[in-house]
């Protein structure tokens, strides 16, 4: 004897075969709808995954670590000391593939005309290069090497080159005080040149602020190098202010050339060693920011908290690439919603198609429903019949429509669809890709399945409470109440 | 935000803005006046002045010897400050044309334009940033000005008649301040300043800024408060004061100090 499930299940597969022509239509639909479904999920996953890669290969990485306050409002001093380690330890953590430190500073860089104010970027050639294949994006020229310029160290000056000092800045306010008394009077002499006094100077200059032993080199953006009239070999002079608010001043020679496609970054972005940006700045072995990369994007938020609560990122202001850039989240979750309502009117009409098939199945058996009723089965076993006929039906359809869609997907994903005239545009720094591709994940693929085998379940309720209600006599008789 | 004060700062080192000086009244002057007077206290038609500034910070302390030509002559406010030691700084200047600040370095011999961003780092290591000596803010002009309170009190011996004065900002000056409380006093026929607090908010119990002038002496054919102390409430540790060690005023500074190649000399 077969079991009461088993023998409910015969009954459904037997009334949906009765009909065939009507089984395949309703069945196709649903097919139908899950396959679009899951194409859609796919296509617009595969752009939200895009849009989302397409900010985190870049300088953002999935996860950054920054001195409290510097995201808000960048500046030289909000440095957190030992970049080198915090970077070996990141790369330590779990899920991590990579971590960069980075200084990042400003500085007008001059051309034999031009100058154009950048922002300094300082990297660990090899790190960077593991975290965002900066090597990749060199046009022109080289990559930066391994090794940092040498750059001799300053020392103090000894008590009798203070005194010296001391001497040089006395005269000169003797001078500068003759001078402002003179004002005016036509036989005041004209200040005597300072010669001598420019070479003791200079002497002591090199002392206390020493200039490395040949120019440092320097990566530009394609933009920046064409607005400086500039290629690989030359140099440029690159001014700023340091982080004692010194002013700073050293010839850097252009070693290569960056296109990332991304307009503003090749036309203000100088990358050089982090070392020489950290002597550049007087910034010892401080830096601004650590990024990381991780092998698992969706790992983001949990690499996060492991990070942050390591000791030597106590303190640190540790961020997400979400909370980071919170309109990149809004916009991949605009998608969602925009795919989420096109699911619900998918739904929708496949569920009344399904109520609609269902029900016309539950009229035509009238009679046959009344016989089963007059010998005993009870209404709810009249609704889980119905209800288990919808489902054979929906199951055998979603699976169906599942092949479909991941049939669509895998096109897609191979081939995609190219946007044409949209290619090469971004919203908000996040890149529309130019071909859209489709990416098959969990959620596309289980939510549509789900949602359409609950949603028949829900359409069909109606023709079982209909069919349960059925009165055993009437309905023999062929009449309708 | 926070910068506009400092033109201020720096204007009463450098002369850096062009305003006709008020007209003394025989009668009390009105807040507005007394204001201008001491606004004006450390500036005239051309200023020059021989002094030091102290830099104290909590990673460094540093201190220059400066030489400073204003000029408030023409339309444009100029100003030129050479730094003529310790080693390090010798040589730098910065040249002020209006709203145009270029920076000297002798040791590349190279003229910086600032520009952007660069412009909110600060001068030199100072408590001033390079917007500071941009922005010209004119106290009697961008703001209003309301007695709070007036006492008299004794200064070096002699009677003084203090005034604490709010100074609010009129409706459309470009100025970041909720409101400005200044501290003068009258004394032997000059107005000298003796506090400035700067807020941010209305309701603020320490100024964001403040600036304390003392040490009067007689320099210039003036009465003049000698010592210029800032303050920030956010570094509360840290100042920048100026000692002014000569100063002249309105004497013929010629327009040749305010050129490109002055800023090399």
């Amino acid at each position: 004897m077969a079991s009461p499930l088993g023998l409910l299940l015969a009954i459904a597969w037997r009334n949906l075969g009765r009909n065939r022509r009507r089984t395949l239509i309703a069945g196709g639909g649903i097919a139908l709808g899950v396959g679009m479904c899951v194409a859609g999920f796919g296509v617009m996953d595969g752009m939200s995954g895009d849009m989302v890669r397409s900010i985190t290969d870049t300088q953002l990485g999935h996860v950054q670590v920054h001195e409290p306050g510097f995201s808000a409002r960048p500046k030289l001093d909000l440095a957190f000391e030992q970049a080198n380690e915090h970077a070996q330890k990141a790369e330590q953590l779990d899920g991590v593939q990579a971590a960069s430190a980075r200084v990042i500073g400003w500085a007008l860089v001059s051309g034999a005309q031009e100058s154009v104010g950048v922002q300094l970027l300082g990297v660990d050639p090899k790190r960077e290069n593991a975290l965002t294949h900066l090597e990749r994006h060199v046009v022109g020229g080289d990559y930066l090497g391994e090794a940092a310029t040498p750059w001799p160290h300053e020392r103090k000056l000894t008590d009798a080159e203070r005194a010296l000092d001391q001497r040089l800045t006395e005269r000169a306010a003797e001078q500068a005080a003759a001078e402002i008394t003179g004002l005016g009077n036509a036989d005041a002499a004209a200040p005597a040149a300072a010669g001598a006094a420019r070479s003791e100077t200079q002497r002591l200059l090199a002392e206390v602020a020493p200039k490395p032993s040949h120019p440092p080199p320097v990566l530009l953006g394609e933009k920046l190098a064409n607005k400086l009239h500039v290629q690989p070999g030359a140099g440029v002079d690159v001014t700023g202010t340091d982080v004692d608010g010194n002013p700073v001043n050293v010839e850097f020679r252009v070693l290569g050339i960056l296109r990332t496609g991304d307009a503003s970054l090749d036309s203000t972005r100088a990358v050089a060693h982090i070392a020489d940006t950290q002597r550049l700045f007087g910034l010892g072995n401080r830096a601004h920011e650590l990024a990381l990369r991780l092998r698992e994007p969706s790992q983001t938020a949990r690499v996060a908290e492991k990070l942050a609560q390591e000791p030597s990122f106590r303190g640190l202001d540790v961020r997400t690439w979400q909370q980071l850039r919170p309109d990149v989240v809004a916009m991949v979750r605009t998608n969602g919603s925009v795919t989420a309502i096109m699911v619900m009117i998918i739904f929708a009409v496949a569920a009344v198609g399904v109520a609609d098939t269902i029900l016309m199945a539950v009229f035509e058996r009238r009679r046959e429903l009344g016989v089963l009723k007059a010998v005993g089965m009870r209404p709810l076993a009249i609704v889980v019949m119905v209800a288990v006929e919808t489902l054979t039906l929906a199951i055998g359809a979603s699976l169906a429509g599942l092949a479909l869609g991941l049939g669509i997907d895998l096109f897609l994903a191979r081939w995609g669809i190219p946007l044409g005239g949209l290619s090469g545009f971004s919203m908000a720094g996040a890149a529309i890709p130019p071909v859209l591709h489709a990416t098959v994940t969990k959620q596309g693929v289980l939510l549509p399945l789900a949602l359409m085998i609950a949603m028949a379940l829900l359409a069909s309720l109606w023709p079982a409470l209909i069919a349960a209600r059925i009165e055993p006599v009437l309905a023999m008789r062929g009449r309708s109440e | 935000m926070q910068r506009i004060w400092v033109s201020r700062v720096l204007l009463a080192s450098g002369a850096l803005l062009l305003w006709p000086a008020a007209r003394a009244s025989a009668s009390a002057p009105s807040p507005t006046e007394l204001i201008a007077k001491a606004d004006h206290a450390l500036r005239g038609q051309t200023t020059a002045a021989l002094l030091e500034m102290h830099i104290h910070t909590q990673s460094y302390d540093r201190n220059y010897s400066m030489l400073l030509w204003g000029d408030e002559r023409g339309g444009t406010s100029r100003a030129l400050i050479k730094i003529l030691g310790p080693a390090r700084w010798r040589g730098h200047g910065t040249l002020k044309i209006g709203g145009r600040l270029s920076l000297y370095d002798p040791s590349t011999d190279r003229i910086t334009v600032l520009s952007g961003s660069m412009l909110a780092d600060n001068w030199m290591g100072s408590h001033f940033s390079n917007d500071d000596l941009v922005k010209e803010t004119e106290l009697a002009r961008d703001y209003t000005a309301r007695v709070l309170k007036d006492w008299t009190a004794e200064v070096a011996g002699k009677p003084a008649v203090f005034h604490r004065i709010l100074l609010s900002p009129t409706p459309r000056a470009p100025v970041a301040w909720d409101h400005i409380v200044f501290e003068l006093y009258e004394q032997g026929g000059s107005v000298i300043p003796s506090r400035e607090e700067y807020y941010q908010r209305q309701q603020q119990p320490a100024p964001t800024r403040m600036l304390t002038f003392d040490s009067v002496k007689t320099m210039g054919d003036r009465v003049v408060p000698t010592r210029l102390t800032v303050h920030v409430a956010d570094k509360p540790s840290e100042f920048t004061e100026l000692v002014y060690k000569q100063l002249r005023f309105d004497a013929d500074v010629p327009e040749s100090k305010f050129s490109e190649q002055e800023l090399r000399r």
